[in-house]
Parts: structure tokens; sequence; C-alpha cells
């Protein structure tokens, strides 16, 4: 009986949130970083949660990378406009090791590291600039690098700046961007990638073989502009995706959702769409920490949202 | 190009005015404003807390006024604390000056001394800093 019962409350929360029971999320807000009178946030961009539930984040209004804790009080802030080491010209994406906080710049192909007082450490010099980033340890970051050639490739980069691994995900060379994706990975290794301007969601193995392919909405194609001598795509389909701690995939949708930047869909990680759940406001990026709170953006950049994922 | 604190330029900025046009929807793109940046750092010091001045234009939906001032004031602030801009800023709350902004982000510049207005939109060629600063310098 004893066992029986130990069985059971190992198997609620794998019942209650993952697979085919799960049928609605509801978010409980439990924290705000930012409203219009202080100076906490400008535009935040990137955000990270370390294990302690400290939360760290890029601000690209003040050039700044900025430290607060699990009540939202801000611990410290560093960097100015620049080019210079802990200098920034515009921060973008974070994601954090045990030692570490990795910080992309948006135009340029480097990632800063910072140790967790915000000291500035060294950098690992990247191929393109980074178009997403996730931290597996203190020495390896998996990067999506920009390529003009349009192939774009998710790469694994020690600390030196050496390439370790590579996976082609990209079938057949595209229009500029239009390769462009963002990803996460489980703990197996697998890759999940949600193209940007593509219908296009995939799982690859951990040794680079497509698992599967989905489109959940039926775009087509998006709008182009010429600029220069290049087509860009100018419509987003997906703007990030994030893993949950039972392994189910979280994408947020961009203009082509019924709520523009609101909607999040939720796949199993076989790729069976479970879910959808919407954001209260607008986000260009949805974070999942360790605990299982949802983090996004508020008030175009000036606020930091907190939420309790509740599933039904 | 002339240039700097001392710069001789200030005795024949009496007559100046630059007037900075901020299109808030540049705010979400740090680099569109790089040349706006680049011009003000050029500027003297007293051109600066003188004869310079900003609008920042919101256009926002009628719905989202309010939200949308609070939000602009409040980056504006952050704009102008990490940038050490010290010339006045306004923001057109009131959405009177929003046709100034249909070309996005740029310059006035009033001569009062050759009655003429010029417009320089961002960001800014080269040659065209240094139109700028010919205008100012003549």
């Amino acid at each position: 009986m004893r066992l029986f019962f130990a069985l059971f409350m190992l198997l609620v929360p794998f019942c209650s949130a993952q697979g085919t029971h799960l049928e609605k999320i509801v978010l409980e807000e439990v924290l705000t970083i930012g409203n219009f009178d202080d100076d906490s946030l400008f535009q935040w961009v990137g955000v990270a949660v370390d294990s302690e539930g400290t939360i760290y984040v890029t601000d690209a209004m003040d050039y700044s990378l900025k430290k607060f804790d699990a009540s939202g009080s801000l611990l410290a802030k560093t960097g100015r406009r620049g080019q210079g080491p802990g200098e920034f010209s515009a921060p973008r994406l974070l994601d954090c090791s045990k030692q570490f906080l990795f910080v992309t710049e948006q135009y340029q192909p480097v990632i800063k590291v910072f140790d967790k007082k915000l000291r500035y450490q060294f950098h690992i010099p990247l191929v393109g600039p980074a178009g997403d980033l996730k931290v597996l340890e203190d020495g390896l970051v998996a990067v999506v690098v920009l390529s003009a050639n349009g192939q774009s490739h998710l790469e694994f980069y020690d600390r030196e700046g050496k390439i370790v691994r590579k996976v082609h995900f990209s079938e057949r060379p595209s229009s500029l961007l239009l390769d462009m994706v963002s990803f996460d990975l489980d703990s197996q290794g697998n890759v999940y990638l949600a193209y940007n301007f593509v219908d296009k969601i995939v799982k690859f193995d951990d040794r680079g073989k497509k698992l599967w392919s989905k489109n959940l909405l039926g775009i087509k194609q998006v709008k182009s502009e010429k600029i220069s001598s290049y087509l860009v795509p100018t419509e987003i389909v997906y703007k990030d995706v994030a893993l949950d701690r039972s392994g189910n995939l979280y994408v947020l949708g961009g203009k082509f959702s019924a709520n523009r930047s609101r909607d999040v869909y939720v796949l199993s990680p076989d790729g069976e769409l479970l879910s959808t759940l919407t954001l209260p406001d607008t986000s260009h990026c949805i974070y999942i920490d360790g605990e299982n709170f949802l983090y996004s953006r508020a008030n175009e950049g000036v606020t930091l949202k907190k939420y309790r994922m509740v599933y039904k | 190009m002339a240039a700097g604190r001392d710069s001789p330029l200030e005795d024949v900025f009496e007559k100046k005015l630059l007037l900075f046009i901020l299109d808030f929807q540049d705010f979400s793109c740090m680099t569109c404003l790089d040349s706006f940046l680049g011009l003000y750092r050029q500027l003297p010091l007293r051109i600066k807390t003188s004869n310079a001045w900003g609008i920042l234009v919101i256009n926002a939906p009628e719905k989202e006024e309010n939200k949308r001032v609070w939000i602009a004031e409040k980056k504006l602030r952050g704009f102008i604390q990490a940038n050490q801009i010290v010339s006045p800023i306004l923001v057109d709350r009131l959405d009177f000056l929003g046709g100034l902004a249909e070309e996005g982000s740029g310059v006035l510049l009033f001569d009062g001394s050759r009655n003429s207005v010029h417009r320089f939109n961002f960001p800014l060629a080269g040659y065209q800093f240094e139109e700028i600063f010919e205008i100012l310098n003549k």
C-alpha cells in the first residue's frame, strides 16, 4: 500500500503537467519588476534566472546588465555604452551557468561573460552575431549564429571560442534571415527550434537527426522587403521558445497568432499541441526557470512579469 | 569637421538652433539613434545647454495614449541618463508634432541669420555630418 501511494505521488505531477492530460494553463502573476516611476528597467531584452532565484536582465536602453533578488529588488547593475570590456553597444540575449552570465551583443559577433557579481571576466568570439543562445555549462554555450549566406547552424562553443559541435538545421540555402530560429535544449540533448520567419517548429535528437517538424498556423510565406540587395522578411511567425520542467515546449507566436505576440503554444515532447495560453501583455520572449515560473515582458520592456503556471 | 568643447563654433552658434526629432519607435532599435548620439557628442557643451532642444514624438493610438506616454517618458529618462544628454527633450504628449516624425528621427537646423531651416534624417551619412557643421559654421 505504501509503495502504491509513493508511486501515485510520483506520477501525479506528470499526469497534470505532461502529455495529453494538459488542457489548460492559467498564469498567476507572482512578481512585477519595473513600473512607470522607478528606474529599475527601461527596456529589458534578455532574462535569466539562476538556481537561487536571482534574476538577471539585460537592458538595451541604458546599456546594462542588472541583477535582482527573488523579490525584485535591484541588487547590482553594470555596463555603459561602449566597445570596451564590460561595456555594451546593444546588449541582448542572456543566459547563466553555475558560475557565469553570458551576454550577446545585437550586432557584434561576441558573447561577453560576467561573474554573478556582474564583474566582467572574458569574452567568447563568434563567427557571426548570435540569433539565440543557451548555456549548457560554465564552459559550453550553444548559439545560433546568423549567417549572410542563408544557412545558419547551431554551434556549440567552448570558452575560448572554439566550435566543438555543429548541428545543421537548414535544409537548403534560403533568403537572408529566413532560417533565423529560436531554440532550446532538453536534458537529453534534443534540440527544439522554432523558425522566426517560417511556420515551422522542428525537433532534432542529440546527433542532429530530425525527429519531427510541425507548422501550427498554416502560414505559407511571410512578407519581405528589399533592403539594399537583400530580400528581408518582415513578419515574425514565432518569436521564442522555452522548455518547462516536464519537457513540454512553449512557443511564443508573433504576428499571425490570434493574440499577436501574446499567444503561447504548448507542445508535448512528441510535438502534439497540448494547449494554448495567452500572456496578459505582448512580449518579445518567454523564459521558464528551474522552478517552472514563466517570465515575459509588459509595457514595452519597462516591466518584467513573473508568473506561476497552474496546470488544469 | 569642426567639433569639441572649445570650438570657435560657439561664437557663431548664437543664431542657430538645433531641434532634434526623436521618433519613439526608434527606441526599439538603439542603433537607429546612433546618428543622434554621434552628432550630439560633437556639439560644444554650451550649445547643448542653450541652443539644442529635442522632441520625442510618440504617435500613440488613442486608446493607449496615457500608457504610451508613461512608457515613453520612462524610456526617455533612461536614454538621457545613459547618454549624458543635457539638452531639454520634451515629450509630445498631445501629439501636436506627430507630422515631424513622419520621416523618422532627424534634426532640424534653424539658421536665424539666414532665415533658413534644414532637415536631416537619421541615420546620417558621413558627408551629412560635415554639412551640418558647415551650416552651423556659416
